[in-house]
């Protein structure tokens, strides 16, 4: 190839490299936003599986629909931090490691909806929600055995004439 | 081949491989979003095919109980919900229409990440409502345990599919300002 036709080709190729950088730049915070909206929608699909398990009765189904959800929801919180430093970024270096954030934030999400059973959550440094049932808890085996035990509480509780258990405080 | 020709000829063969790229990208760009349409219709028939049946199961419920209360507020929100997705699902198939349309690679990705966008927000209300015909049924069953679950799950996808709205309006923003 001749001297002059290769400097052609180069500059050719160094146009299109200029276009296809300006293009993917400018998409950069759509990419951003389309990612977190798929995230959230990953989170619905999470919820919407736990929440078809939980119509049924198969405890071990829904434990791990719970787990599943629960590590959507960790990885769309990630995402969200992710996305809130790509938007206070102003550095080039800042801006790409907040990328990385969220792409690493949106594979976890995926992988705990499809890959997988994740580790369970666990609430650190937090209570337990009193009021989010413990499915792997069957402390009746049977209707007719939680009635009997329902029935022998409330004799026991109307003989104490109502204050069972209840005792005034110590005088100190 | 003089210099001009082999000009001209470099010039046509870098247009055919431009035009063969791009073709690509919108072929590939076209079937993502056509996938993320045809995934939300499913969702969107499965529902519709379910509404009688739970219409039913809902009657069978007492009005005076606490959770059919519970549930007619469900009812008015998933049907706030039921006309965004129906809604979202027409316009992302506008858009879908226009990606094979345009001559311009980067317009054809702005329609495409619109339709798919708006495809997944209309999947996300179909699930949504979906998940309240499951507390209905729940309730129905009188499965507790159920109701409690399926209550946490539907209450926060409803924040969910607030969210999944508002990052697809910032995508329709930043594109409507070209940037």
């Amino acid at each position: 190839m001749k001297k002059q036709n290769k400097k052609a080709v180069l500059v050719a190729v160094l146009l299109g490299s200029m276009g296809f950088a300006l293009v993917n730049a400018a998409v950069d915070m759509v990419a951003a936003n389309s990612q977190m909206a798929d995230i959230a929608l990953l989170s619905v699909k999470a919820k919407s599986n736990l929440a078809k398990a939980a119509k049924g009765d198969d405890s071990q189904a829904i434990l791990e629909a719970q787990q599943r959800s629960a590590a959507v929801t960790k990885a769309l919180k990630a995402a969200e931090a992710a996305f809130a430093k790509l938007e206070k970024a102003t550095k080039d270096a800042d801006k790409e490691a907040a990328v990385k954030e969220l792409a690493a934030a949106y594979k976890a999400a995926k992988d705990a909806l499809e890959g997988p059973l994740p580790e369970p959550v666990s609430p650190k440094g937090k209570k337990g929600n009193a009021y989010v049932p413990n499915v792997t808890d069957t402390p009746w085996k049977s209707d007719g055995a939680r009635r009997v035990s329902d029935v022998a509480f409330g004799v026991g509780y109307a003989a104490s004439g109502g204050s069972f258990g209840d005792r005034d405080a110590t005088p100190e | 081949m003089n210099r001009q020709s082999y000009l001209g000829l470099m010039v046509g063969l870098g247009l055919m491989l431009g035009g063969v790229v791009r073709a690509d990208s919108t072929k590939d760009l076209q079937a993502k979003a056509d996938k993320a349409i045809a995934v939300a219709e499913k969702t969107i028939a499965d529902v519709r095919a379910q509404l009688d049946e739970h219409k039913k199961m809902l009657a069978t419920i007492s009005t005076q109980s606490v959770e059919y209360k519970e549930m007619k507020s469900m009812v008015s929100k998933a049907t706030a919900v039921w006309k965004e997705t129906t809604k979202s699902l027409e316009s992302s198939k506008k858009f879908a229409a226009r990606i094979s349309k345009t001559s311009s690679p980067v317009l054809a990705k702005k329609f495409a990440l619109l339709a798919t966008g708006s495809a997944n927000v209309a999947q996300a209300g179909a699930k949504s409502v979906e998940m309240c015909f499951y507390f209905v049924e729940a309730v129905a069953a009188k499965n507790t345990v159920g109701i409690e679950i399926i209550r946490g799950a539907v209450l926060s996808s409803f924040d969910e599919i607030a969210k999944t709205r508002e990052y697809y309006k910032q995508i329709k923003v930043i594109i409507a300002k070209g940037k």
